[in-house]
């Protein structure tokens, strides 16, 4: 028999049972949804996680002040923190890594939105531009000049906006009054008022529009300044900071420019600060990496309990076809007995019960995947940016497992089916 | 055109075995119309099912235009009863949730016809036997002599050689098993090879040739 005639008379099969065949195929559609929201999230992780070490450098270090949210007063004397110095030391000792740089935020009054308001800004070098440059720039970046003659400049930051702003934006972002008067006004050579001081801005850095913002995906890293200026003018500026003295930095981000080196800096790197102060166990060493994996935890573990629902389902979705099929042959043997009396072969029993296993599984995966599209449209909604990641593919790969699943729950059945002995099966009533 | 030699057929079951049929040589030709005439459990359909590759005999050999059945598989088997053998059943046996026509264009469907065609062929044979309009009616919709006509319509889908028909007037009045039986008779005159159970000896007057069959063994031959 063609398939489609097959195909045809499960179909026949399965509309007759309507209620059976749904609640058959229902488990299995919760899988395929738990296997859509899962893919998407694994897609969209390693995307990021892919991502984020392109833009920052597969050879990334973060060195912090392990005590960094602590209150650290001026009592704490140089060889308990990081300093600028520290940074300049091992750029000398290791000319070869691709990036040393340092940086240091602070909160100081910012008077130019017709009210004074008080905004972090981040001290940098040079180096920052190795970070990971996506930005479009008009004017300049900060030079060295500028670091070595603590010259009042700054480089803002500019959101790139929408391409198409989505739905659920005004929902969710509050309105950022600095990020209003950067949109609307020509900056460039103008001069902004920082703590009564003023700045000239030599560049605007823009961001790409959120789309195509790899950080917006990203999404680690959860504040970002707007103001970047040179970090020895900013280390004598007054104003809010974890370390109030003037040396101190936050941290230093290194590049060794792989990933195998990684270890080795960490340890070259302690080493150098333990040689210029006696101590390096205040430091916070994390590859970025790890970083990573750590703000991807949580995650993964909603991802893992969400996967496992999934197998459950599934295997409870397969569970049930191969129960219904089976209950469907004793309820089918007369019928069974008739088509092979007319010549229908032992395979020609098994397809039957197979294809309509499929379908089941296949209009489960159906079900699945426009109620799975739906979930991740309505997380999209709430601004769940994994949701972004969903693609075709994955809806297709859901149903491509469920309709397996139809199958491998149909074999036993159908070869159940296809043993019964034709005359036997005529005679039953 | 089929040959039966020394047919045995025992059904085993836990503590006896029970001789259904006990040795039975018929011969029957091209054309022919031979009703098998006996009592009810004299082994009749045991009989006509193995002529129709239904069934498997203990002992004894069954030729099919020369062929010995016993050589066949079970997938060579089914290919004979699809292509060779029309069966007519008397409980009709067809199937319940589906139309007339889908009944009847079944075998062709196995066989590999494709659903256009079978359908144009189902047509022509409904036109014959006065079932077109019914095509699209359900078995439940259907009397016992149309759905006999159904079944007899059927049997012929795949043009077979071999018509078996295992008392297909047991559950008809006299009047649509007088229709049934022309229209066997009208088939043979048309050159199908008939063979038909029955325990009505006035349907089996009918037939050219009548055996009949008691306790396993035929009885005598007319
Ligand atoms: N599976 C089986 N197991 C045991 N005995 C069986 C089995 N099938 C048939 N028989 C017996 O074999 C004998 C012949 O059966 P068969 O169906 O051929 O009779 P029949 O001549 O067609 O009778 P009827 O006219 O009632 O249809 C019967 O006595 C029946 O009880
Ligand atoms: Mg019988």
């Amino acid at each position: 028999m063609k398939l489609v005639e097959t195909a045809r008379s499960a179909m026949i099969e399965i509309k007759y049972h309507k209620m059976r065949s749904f609640l058959s195929f229902f488990s299995i559609t919760i899988g395929v949804i738990s296997i859509i929201y899962t893919l998407t999230l694994v897609y969209s992780m390693n995307y990021r996680m892919n991502k984020a070490i392109e833009i920052n450098g597969p050879g990334r270090i973060n060195i912090e002040n392990k005590n960094r949210w602590e209150e650290q007063g001026s009592e704490y004397d140089e060889s308990k923190y990081l300093t600028y110095n520290d940074a300049l030391a091992i750029r000398k000792t290791f000319p070869e890594l691709y990036m040393v740089s340092p940086y240091f935020n602070k909160w100081v009054r910012f008077s130019d939105l017709g009210y004074d308001t008080y905004l972090g800004i981040e001290g940098i070098t040079p180096e920052w531009k190795k970070r990971g440059w996506i930005y479009k720039m008009k004017g300049r970046f900060i030079n060295k000049y500028d670091i070595d003659n603590k010259e009042k400049v700054c480089v803002i930051i500019k959101e790139g906006g929408w391409l198409k702003k989505p739905k659920w934006y005004k929902f969710y972002k509050y309105k950022d009054s600095f990020q209003e008067y950067v949109k609307h006004n020509e900056l460039v050579g103008k001069d902004i008022k920082i703590n009564n001081n003023l700045f000239k801005i030599v560049g605007v850095l823009e961001e790409p529009p959120q789309e195509q913002n790899p950080k917006s995906f990203i999404g680690v890293g959860s504040w970002e300044p707007n103001i970047l200026v040179p970090l020895t003018t900013l280390q004598n500026l007054k104003g809010y900071s974890y370390n109030q003295n003037t040396s101190a930095i936050d941290g230093i981000n290194v590049d060794t420019g792989n990933r195998e080196s990684i270890e080795k800096y960490k340890r070259l790197i302690s080493e150098v600060i333990k040689s210029r102060k006696n101590d390096a166990s205040f430091l916070n060493m994390r590859d970025y990496i790890e970083i990573l994996k750590d703000q991807m935890a949580d995650k993964q573990r909603d991802m893992m309990t969400v996967m496992i629902i999934g197998i459950i389902a599934i295997l409870a979705g397969g569970i049930g076809i191969m129960n219904v099929s089976l209950a469907a042959i004793y309820s089918r043997i007369k019928e069974i007995g008739i088509r092979r009396a007319i010549g229908a072969t032992r395979f020609d029993i098994m397809m039957q019960f197979i294809v309509e296993a499929i379908l089941l599984g296949f209009l489960g995966g159906i079900f699945g995947v426009i109620i799975g599209i739906g979930a991740v449209e309505y997380l999209k909604i709430k601004g769940d940016i994994n949701m972004m990641m969903f693609r075709w593919w994955m809806a297709l790969i859901a149903i491509v497992i469920a309709s397996l699943t139809g199958f491998i729950s149909s074999l036993y059945p159908a070869s159940v089916a296809a043993k019964l002995d034709p005359v036997e099966a005529l005679k039953y009533e | 055109m089929i040959r039966c030699e020394k047919i045995v057929k025992n059904y085993t079951s836990k503590s006896f075995v029970y001789q259904a049929l006990k040795g039975v040589d018929i011969e029957v030709m091209e054309n022919d119309f031979l009703a098998i005439l006996g009592p009810s459990g004299c082994g009749k359909s045991t009989l006509l099912n193995i002529m129709g590759f239904l069934d498997i005999p203990t002992s004894g050999q069954y030729y099919f235009k020369n062929v010995d059945a016993s050589k066949l598989n079970d997938k060579e088997r089914s290919y004979m009863r699809l292509k060779e053998v029309g069966f007519v059943f008397q409980s009709f046996n067809l199937l319940p949730r589906l139309s007339t026509v889908e009944n009847i264009i079944l075998p062709a469907l196995y066989l590999g016809t494709s659903r256009r065609d079978a359908v144009k062929k189902a047509d022509e044979f409904m036109d014959l036997f006065n079932m077109r309009s019914k095509s699209r009616n359900s078995m439940l919709e259907l009397s016992g002599g149309e759905k006999q006509r159904v079944a007899i319509i059927r049997a012929l889908i795949n043009s077979p050689s071999l018509l078996l028909a295992d008392e297909p007037t047991g559950n008809l009045d006299s009047s649509n098993a007088n229709d049934v039986i022309d229209i066997l008779l009208e088939l043979n005159k048309k050159g199908m090879t008939v063979v038909m159970v029955t325990h009505d000896i006035n349907m089996a007057k009918k037939a050219k040739r009548i055996i009949k069959i008691k306790d396993g063994v035929i009885d005598e031959a007319c």
